[in-house]
């Protein structure tokens, strides 16, 4: 019996010895307190003591870690022996923007004073940024692809805000030793996992709380949304966006579009394409699998807006949809709408617009705000 | 016996092309049974209302559009082929469908439309600024290699305007504008197509009707002078046929390449003969087959996506090209 009690102690000492003479990346562990990400897939946060590391997940390969960002407050001295990973300041106070998107987040951070530059400001639609880029408060540094490295330099920029695309850097920006945060939330599957990237902006920007409650009042606002759209009796069917070119760019099933709207109580045609791009699909299989849907919802950016004529003009078999004999047809005009800028924010309201069409008789009085009849 | 030979090769073209044919219409991306096929084509159909619409509304024309838009450009090849005395020439050679490209490219960056309608407006207005300047510079350029290359430069011009444009541009438009540079022959619906069908069918009339100068040009422009032909009105009646048929198909289908350049040469090595009076219709038959072919591949066989157009004509195309350059000195209308 002594002899077993001793076979089994003696490892289990030398394992506590070595566990003492642990590295200090693994002490930082024990101290460390991960931040609960609710929906986003797409970054982690822990909160040590003296840092918060930040890591992003590469979206087009789930397995790798595309960036790790460590933020430390700048009116604490620079701590010796941090991970591995982009340092950054925080709060970070002078940010160049690459899209209006990204823009629009930091509008409701109430940062807007800390952006500096921002590219292609003709798809800004926010007033204060587009007086700040008329007014020279805020410099147009041109084209996201390829934006003025010299006016970047010249700015004195702290971070950049970029969108990441599939097998492509950032150019000569990259090569500047300025920050770059990568924010790839259009990847994410979920719309509250969209959202929850300000939470992301917030620790950059010193705005933490503010970020945290903008996130939790739209999650609440959105799930009541989708608890009422439960009540639903029956779900109708709907078909997604228009055919280009030979083919028709089906949102998968699996997409954060795809998401909206069995959330808002609709039987989304397309709902068990997998993945999170969009399908390409013949013109005639979708004819053939959504001829007799019972909704048909697109988005388009034109100055003018659009009407039945206008849709049978542009390919005549459009007009053999049930939805549009039925003209049952709703569109989104994103030029003259504020979608892209409230997707990211305020999913709960683009959710109360799908709502609406599918279960008018759930909200009662409601005026949509993105999605709109056809015009006949 | 040769005219035994001609008929023989003429009718196993036209079963190739009927084949073919029928084929676009029988095979899609959504299987229908052979018998429903038929039964609507008869109009007895009572079946999947789908189904009808999928037949005659999307598959029908979109075969007609190929049979038109592939014989449209492959005689546009031949002639300009004949014209410049270069077996290279095609009918993206002058520039007309970098002018049909830069229209587009104006409308849908620029101007930020997305109508089809405007697509096709502004595609056949490019197309024909450009055909003006060629026949303008043909009225005061005499040779015709110096005529080849003004014709290069201009479309060198379009294609540099359509990088900045496309520089400047966002990503969804120049997605939108890239999609359209893929080419697509399902673009033209069944209301459409007879306006494509009457300028295409009249230009390949016109082509019909200028075989003779064709033929003359053939010996060279002063034995072509000496057997009466007016070598000026001609040059500029084929510039014109050509950039008429150019201007239509890439106006409705897109830019197509390859084919314009590579059938010729296709009906060259079936036929043995550059007379045009046997040429210009089995480029014509080779040219729909080519077209209708290039159509059915574009299905990926198997799954649920479509391959661009422009993807699959090069495919179809390319080793031709290769051969026809690798055996330049054996084929006889080389030498």
């Amino acid at each position: 019996m002594t002899r077993i009690s001793l076979k089994v102690l003696v490892p289990l000492m030398a394992l506590t010895i070595c566990s003492c003479a642990s590295s200090p990346s693994q002490e930082d562990a024990a101290t460390s307190q991960p931040d609960s990400v609710l929906y986003a897939r797409g970054f982690q946060i822990r909160h040590f003591d003296e840092y918060t590391a930040v890591s992003l997940r590469d979206p087009w390969d789930t397995l790798k870690v595309r960036q790790t960002y460590i933020l430390v407050e700048k009116d604490r001295p620079l701590p010796e022996n941090l991970p591995e990973g982009i340092v950054v300041r925080t709060p970070v106070e002078r940010a160049i923007v690459y899209t209006s998107v990204h823009c629009a987040v930091l509008e409701q951070l109430a940062c807007s004073g800390k952006i500096i530059g921002v590219c292609e400001s003709e798809y800004i639609s926010s007033p204060e940024i587009l007086s700040g880029v008329a007014s020279g408060s805020i410099a147009d540094i041109g084209l996201s692809t390829a934006p003025d490295v010299e006016k970047i330099i010249d700015l004195g920029a702290e971070m950049i805000i970029a969108s990441p695309f599939q097998n492509s850097g950032y150019g000569a920006a990259e090569k500047l030793g300025i920050p770059i945060l990568e924010a790839a939330d259009y990847m994410e599957n979920h719309p509250l996992g969209r959202t929850e990237w300000c939470r992301l902006f917030g620790l950059f920007f010193g705005k933490r709380a503010e970020a945290d409650s903008i996130f939790h009042s739209t999650m609440n606002s959105y799930l009541e949304l989708k608890r009422l759209s439960c009540e639903a009796a029956e779900k109708p069917s709907v078909l997604l966006e228009l055919k280009y070119g030979s083919a028709w760019l089906v949102p998968s099933g699996e997409s954060y579009i795809g998401t909206f709207h069995r959330d808002a109580g609709g039987d989304y045609i397309f709902k068990d394409i997998t993945g999170s791009d969009n399908a390409v699909i013949p013109f005639e299989k979708v004819f053939d699998v959504a001829s007799d849907a019972d909704f048909w919802l697109f988005k388009y950016a034109s100055r003018s807006n659009i009407t039945y004529k206008d849709l049978e003009k542009e390919y005549q078999p459009y007009s053999n949809f049930r939805a549009f004999k039925e003209k049952k047809i709703y569109v989104c005009n994103t030029m003259h709408t504020s979608y892209y800028d409230d997707l990211t924010i305020h999913p709960d309201r683009i959710l109360e617009d799908f709502i609406f069409i599918y279960h008018p008789e759930l909200l009662p009085g409601y005026s949509p705000k993105y999605y709109f009849p056809l015009q006949q | 016996m040769n005219r035994r030979k001609n008929i023989t090769l003429y009718c196993a073209a036209g079963a190739f092309l009927l084949a073919l044919f029928l084929s676009n219409i029988f095979f899609g991306s959504v299987k229908i049974p052979l018998r429903d096929i038929l039964a609507i084509l008869s109009g007895n159909f009572e079946g999947r209302e789908s189904w009808r619409h999928i037949v005659l509304e999307t598959r029908l024309p979109q075969a007609v559009t190929a049979l038109l838009a592939g014989s449209s450009l492959a005689v546009s090849g031949l002639m300009l082929q004949t014209l410049f005395k270069n077996p290279l020439a095609g009918p993206s050679i002058l520039g007309i469908s970098d002018g049909a490209n830069l229209g587009v490219a104006v409308s849908m960056i620029y101007f930020a439309t997305t109508s089809y309608i405007t697509t096709i407006a502004t595609a056949f207005a490019g197309a024909a600024v450009v055909l003006a300047l060629i026949l303008w510079f043909s009225s005061k350029l005499k040779n015709n290699v110096m005529l080849l290359i003004v014709g290069i430069m201009m479309g060198y011009l379009a294609s540099s305007v359509i990088s900045i444009l496309n520089f400047k541009a966002s990503s969804d438009k120049v997605h939108q504008y890239v999609l359209w540079g893929m080419g697509d022959f399902g673009n033209v619906s069944i209301e459409k197509l007879p306006y494509f069908a009457i300028i295409a069918i009249a230009g390949l009339i016109a082509a019909v009707l200028l075989i003779k100068p064709l033929n003359a040009l053939l010996l060279g422009e002063s034995y072509a002078s000496n057997l009466g032909v007016n070598i000026k009105r001609s040059r500029l009646m084929i510039l014109g046929c050509t950039g008429l048929l150019t201007a239509t198909a890439t106006a409705f289908c897109g830019p197509i390449s390859f084919i314009g350049l590579a059938v010729p040469h296709i009906a060259r090595l079936v036929l043995g003969s550059s007379n045009h009076q046997q040429l210009l219709p089995v480029t014509l038959i080779t040219g729909s087959c080519i077209a209708l072919l290039c159509n059915m591949l574009t299905l990926l066989p198997g799954s649920n996506g479509v391959l661009p157009l422009s993807a699959i004509t090069p495919i179809v195309c390319a080793p031709v090209i290769i051969y026809v350059i690798l055996n330049r000195k054996n084929i006889q209308y080389f030498n």
